[in-house]
């Protein structure tokens, strides 16, 4: 095999294997979202017996779903980077909830359960990626698409 | 000591390639392994675009060669959940090491 062969069969491989990080940490991403989300229903709807019933969805949803992700917890940027996401999460929670009271607004926690939902989608899913792609043996091979 | 690298380098790039990854469906297949605990059989299916059949005879072949196991899915009794073994972890590094060796020995 010559080595644009075996460039071509490594880039193949990480196209691969970032397709299945993506998949995972979208898997992963869904299932967080909908927990906020019915959280925030839930609690506006003033049915708080209700929450033994979501997370007992959500346990069933995690042990279906298709992807689980193999997360590199050395990876310590990547670590840090979920951190910062899941406290960008709860921050933009509360701030959103505040004004949404000021507003007057009559389901105050839906709507910040949903603006919630919409970040982690937006910083959580890449640091799942993130983490999924350190702990392949791709992680760091030569030449990417250069060759 | 770079000088050790180099031999190091070479004596990767001298091994042979493992020919049960060499097909490109495996190689994509063992790919989307490796960043997951497991996979269901439709999602490997979606991320390596075979067929159902042919998908179905590589994992029999990598299955049989103990590079992956083949489990039931907790809650689809007809669900597949494909993981790659420690065996084939190790051997899909090599793979990979080897292939490495030949684009950064062609380098230079």
């Amino acid at each position: 095999m010559d080595h644009e062969d075996a460039q071509d069969r490594l880039n193949q491989a990480r196209d691969a294997s970032r397709r299945s990080a993506r998949q995972g940490a979208l898997t992963t991403a869904i299932l967080t979202a909908v927990l906020i989300t019915a959280l925030g229903v839930v609690v506006d709807l003033d049915m708080v017996w209700l929450l033994g019933l979501v997370a007992i969805g959500f346990v069933a949803l995690s042990l279906a779903r298709p992807v689980k992700l193999r997360l590199d917890w050395s990876d310590r940027t990547g670590v840090l980077l979920l951190t910062a996401s899941g406290v960008a999460v709860a921050v933009v929670y509360v701030v959103t909830q505040w004004i949404a009271r000021s507003a007057g607004v009559s389901v105050p926690n839906t709507v910040s359960a949903l603006v919630a939902a919409v970040v982690v989608f937006a910083v959580c899913l890449p640091a799942l990626v993130r983490l999924a792609n350190g702990s392949t043996p791709l992680r760091g091979r030569s030449g990417s698409r250069d060759a | 000591m770079p000088d050790d690298d180099g031999a190091e380098d070479a004596a990767v790039s001298r091994q042979p390639l493992n020919p049960l990854f060499h097909e490109p469906a495996r190689l994509a297949l063992l790919s989307a392994l490796a960043p997951a605990e497991y996979t269901d059989f439709a999602s490997l299916l979606r991320i390596t675009g075979v067929s159902k059949s042919a998908l179905s005879k590589h994992l029999s072949a990598l299955a049989d060669a103990g590079v992956i196991e083949v489990g039931k899915s907790d809650t689809d009794r007809r669900g597949r959940r494909i993981a790659l073994t420690t065996e084939g972890r190790v051997a899909f590094d090599s793979y990979l090491d080897a292939l490495t060796a030949i684009v950064q020995n062609a380098r230079g």
